[in-house]
Order: C-alpha cells, then sequence, then structure tokens
C-alpha cells in the first residue's frame, strides 16, 4: 500500500472540498451584496414616489391655498348656519352670531328659508 | 503472509480516514451549499420586490400624494377653523357656542383664544366662565382701551402721563362701575388687573408694573 499516495489523495479531496466552499462562498456573497442592493434601490424608487407625491401634494394647497381658505371656511360657515338654523334662530340672529351677510344666508339656507 | 496481516489493520484505518473525510467534505459542501442558496433566495426575493415596487411606482406614488394630500387638507381645514373659532370669538360668542357650532373640541377653541391674548376667568365657586381681551387704540399720545369681558364691550380712555407714571387709563370708580360698564362690581378688580397686567406687559416695562387708584390704572414704569 503506498502511503503517500493515499496522504496525498485524502489532501486533495479535501483541497478540491475546501475550493468549492470557497467558490460557493463567493457566489453567496455576490448574492448577498446583490439583494442588498436591490433593496437599496427598492428604499430609493420608495423615496422618490414619496418625495414626488409630497412635492405634488404641497405643489398644489400652495397654488390654491386661498381658494381652498375660502371654501373651507365656507363650509364650516354653512354648517354652523344650518345649525343655528335648525335650533330655530332667525336670518338676523345668524347673520350676527356668525358674522355673514343675507347673501350668504340666502346662498346656504335658502331652501330652508323657503319652508321655514 | 506476515505482510498481508501488517497490510490489513492500515487498510482499516485508511478506509476509516477516508470515510471520515468524505464526511467532513460532504458536512462542509452542504453548509456551504445551504448558505449559498439562503443567499440566493435572499436576492431572488429582493429582486423580486425591487422589480413589483417599479412596476406599481405609478400606484404607489398616486397612494402617497393621496395621504400628502389629506394631511395638508386636515392642515388647513384646522388653520382655517381656528381662524373661524378666533373671528366667531370676537364675535361675542362663548368659547362652548364656538366649540359646539364648528364641531371642535373646547379645548382647541381656548387654545386659540388664549393664543390670541384671550384671557379666560373662571369664577371660583359659581362655575362661570368668562373671556376677556382688549384692543388699543391710538391717536398718538392718547387713545382707547376697548375691553372685551364676554358679550360686554366698553372704552376706557389713555394718555401719556409723565415721570414714573407712563400711562394714564380713565376707568370709572367703583360707584359709576356697574352703570358705566355693564360688569358686576364683583369684578371690577379682575378687569382692571386684566387691562393694568397686559397694557403693562405690552409697554414692555413687566406685567407688574402697574397702580390701580380710584379712578384709574397708571402704568409705571
Amino acid at each position: 500500500m503506498d502511503i503517500q499516495k493515499i496522504a496525498l489523495d485524502l489532501q486533495n479531496d479535501m483541497q478540491a472540498a475546501i475550493a468549492a466552499a470557497e467558490k460557493l462562498g463567493e457566489l453567496s456573497k455576490a448574492d448577498t451584496e446583490a439583494a442588498a442592493d436591490a433593496l437599496i434601490e427598492k428604499a430609493d424608487v420608495i423615496r422618490r414616489c414619496e418625495n414626488h407625491a409630497r412635492d405634488t401634494a404641497e405643489d398644489f394647497f400652495s397654488k390654491n391655498s386661498a381658494e381652498l381658505k375660502i371654501k373651507y371656511r365656507e363650509e364650516m360657515l354653512a354648517g354652523a348656519a344650518q345649525k343655528l338654523f335648525k335650533s330655530g334662530k332667525s336670518a338676523t340672529d345668524i347673520a350676527s352670531i356668525l358674522g355673514v351677510d343675507a347673501a350668504f344666508l340666502e346662498k346656504h339656507l335658502k331652501s330652508g328659508f323657503q319652508n321655514h | 503472509m506476515h505482510m498481508k496481516k501488517t497490510d490489513d489493520p492500515y487498510a482499516s484505518i485508511i478506509a476509516q480516514m477516508r470515510a471520515e473525510n468524505q464526511k467532513v467534505i460532504e458536512k462542509l459542501l452542504k453548509t456551504a451549499r445551504n448558505e449559498r442558496d439562503k443567499a440566493a433566495a435572499k436576492r431572488a426575493a429582493a429582486e423580486a420586490e425591487l422589480s413589483e415596487t417599479k412596476q406599481n411606482a405609478e400606484t404607489l406614488t398616486a397612494g402617497l400624494t393621496q395621504k400628502h394630500h389629506a394631511r395638508l387638507e386636515k392642515e388647513l381645514r384646522k388653520k382655517v377653523a381656528g381662524d373661524l373659532a378666533l373671528d366667531l370669538l370676537y364675535l361675542k360668542n362663548s368659547v362652548s357656542e364656538v366649540a359646539a357650532l364648528l364641531d371642535l373640541p373646547e379645548s382647541f377653541v381656548m387654545g386659540i383664544a388664549e393664543n390670541a391674548g384671550i384671557v379666560r376667568h373662571e369664577t371660583t365657586g359659581a362655575g362661570a366662565v368668562s373671556l376677556m381681551w382688549l384692543e388699543i387704540e391710538s391717536m398718538g399720545r392718547s387713545g382707547n382701551i376697548i375691553f372685551h369681558w364676554d358679550k360686554i364691550t366698553c372704552k376706557f380712555w389713555w394718555e401719556f402721563g409723565a415721570g414714573d407714571a407712563l400711562t394714564f387709563i380713565d376707568v370709572p370708580g367703583a360707584e359709576q362701575w356697574e352703570t358705566a360698564t355693564g360688569i358686576p362690581l364683583e369684578r371690577r378688580d379682575i378687569a382692571l388687573h386684566f387691562i393694568g397686567k397686559k397694557v403693562a406687559a405690552g409697554q414692555g416695562f413687566g406685567a407688574e408694573k402697574y397702580r390701580l387708584d380710584s379712578n384709574a390704572i397708571v402704568i409705571l414704569r
């Protein structure tokens, strides 16, 4: 029996296995890095979407702020006028409580006053 | 025969070494393959997520835009509600009336009032809550203090003084107070201290730098 040959065979087998494991390790590393890159890119895409969405919404509110303020205020006043009207207040009282004019009341309570 | 007897034990040991060597190699490779498989699966999952995100970017942006839109609308509505609440308070509606009319929490309306310098006064024991605020009209070296106590509004004349007396504010004496202002006499001191503190603080000499005389509030340097 050639002991030297056997020892070399064992060594070769082990070296080949280590080389194969190292190769697999390199592939794993490449996959891990690629996965991390993909997740970073995904986060980037989401961030771009988020920025674009925020800019779009802010731009809209910046451009329409004045009109929206009037609209929201009118909605709140109309709601308050309806409440006062339902509680039995007169048009004069409502105008005085809310600081609105007859045209506003006519616009928002017209049908109510007609039926009152 | 002698040699064969000697070889057999080596052959057995070598066979055992080979088998163990093989086991170690298999274990090593199995572990490496497992790790590789896991990494490959993570990569595939991450790439799939990226691809899905890219494909849905438009929908994602639309959803996020809606979210920001809702947030900004809520902020703007809150601002408008605050401004309107203050206007309604200045129209002499009470905090609770304004809160009920505009569907707002009373604490929010009170916060708006306080930010605008309106002060809440609660009569001890009675549970009555009053709002006080004032405006200052200036006509050079004199003018009016317009004092609001709930639905009551009264004007007090002021003019600059001399020496340590920076400003004099004429107020009705105790005897004429109720007739002149419509505010109950027991609230006179509360009203005068409120005016004194506010005006003194507004002059920049400290909120405590005033004196109450029988017919005047004197703001001191």
